[in-house]
């Protein structure tokens, strides 16, 4: 498997503001996105694809008490296409 | 899949927007003495039951449907409460339309109707705690403190300044522990609700605020419906049956409405 570049943190906002802004809102939507980021220590202006998967799924769990695991999973999977991603890693390898 | 899904949603919203139109505009003409109608006997009454008993029924099936798409603990615990009150109903109707006699008070309906206002504070603050390790930047805990002394400083004036008076020391009985103990449920309903306000204006333009917006709305209403019922038990005006009538037959709307928009959204 080809290793993902790194994503532009703009891109990243847009991105997820585009996909959970119509559930929770768009400033929720950013306010999650920087409050993950702090605690997964994520800063500058371009950020790893591991660390990008750490947060989709972080989003994927809080997404779920408003819309239900099926739903949240569908917008996490959305989220990796909008962002080229390709599927989530299999943790057993 | 999703097609009967949808269906059976738009079922749901008809229903619900049927029920609480019909029920309305009954309360209303018996208000007035409409047709020779009464909301306390007759066919009035009968209609209202029944919009009370449907705008029940559907809030219990689709907080159901909502607790095992959602499975969280806040919703098993706001389903258990909207079936609770559609239970509650149901002894209500039970005697007003089948046994054809007056309603007492209290009635097996009663401890439905408390434990299930129970099982939605219960809901609407498990909630608040499933929000505050969502990852959501929301400051709950500074809120809780603030909105914990709001809520019940306004309730203790409310309960001083117009329940008091009607309580003779010596008068403990059932009935005026009931008429009280509603109210009472009403601010443990109200503070989750005042806390959840507050939240979901963060949530200002997107869906899940009209979620919690619904129950806020329905949880007003109990209380305002409660508080008439508590200072008019005994010989009520019409217009005060009929707000009283419209501010439960509104709050059981809306308890269907939170769940057929959390429904909507998690499909």
């Amino acid at each position: 498997m080809e290793p993902i570049s790194p994503i532009a943190r703009s891109r990243l906002d847009a991105v997820v503001v585009g996909l959970l802004g119509p559930v929770v809102g768009s400033s929720m939507a950013q306010a999650a996105v920087e409050g993950h980021c702090r605690i997964l220590e994520i800063d500058g202006s371009e950020i790893s694809a591991e660390k990008i998967e750490m947060l989709i799924d972080r989003l994927r769990q809080g997404m779920t008490i408003f819309v239900g695991p099926e739903k949240a999973q569908e917008l996490a999977t959305a989220l990796r296409d909008e962002l080229s991603l390709g599927p989530p890693p299999n943790p057993a390898t | 899949m999703m097609g009967s899904s949808n269906l059976y949603l738009s079922w749901a919203r008809w229903a619900l927007a049927s029920a609480t139109a019909l029920g309305s505009l009954f309360v209303l003409l018996a208000s007035f003495g409409g047709f020779g109608l009464r909301s306390d006997q007759g066919a009035g009454l009968s209609v209202v039951a029944i919009c009370k008993w449907i705008c029940l029924a559907l809030a219990a099936c689709l907080a159901v449907a909502s607790a095992r798409r959602l499975r969280t603990t806040s919703w098993r615990w706001l389903a258990l409460g909207s079936c609770l009150f559609a239970i509650a109903q149901s002894v209500l109707v039970r005697h007003q339309l089948f046994l054809g006699v007056e309603v007492p008070f209290p009635s097996g309906a009663d401890p439905a109707f408390i434990g299930g206002m129970l099982a939605l504070a219960a809901g609407a603050a498990t909630f608040l705690r499933e929000l505050a390790v969502s990852g959501f930047p929301l400051q709950l805990r500074e809120r809780l403190w603030r909105d914990l002394l709001a809520v019940f400083g306004a309730g203790s004036l409310l309960f001083w300044l117009m329940l008091r008076p009607l309580l003779p020391p010596e008068v403990w009985d059932t009935e005026t522990v009931l008429s009280l103990l509603y109210p009472i449920c009403d601010l443990f309903l109200l503070l989750p609700a005042v806390l959840l306000l507050e939240v979901t204006r963060e949530f200002a333009d997107g869906r899940a605020r009209g979620i919690w917006s619904a129950l806020l709305l329905t949880f007003l209403l109990f209380l305002v419906g409660d508080l008439l019922f508590a200072l008019f038990l005994e010989g009520a005006s019409p217009l005060m049956v009929a707000a009283m009538d419209l501010c439960f037959l509104w709050g059981y709307a809306g308890l269907a409405l939170t769940s057929l928009r959390q429904l909507d959204l998690s499909r």
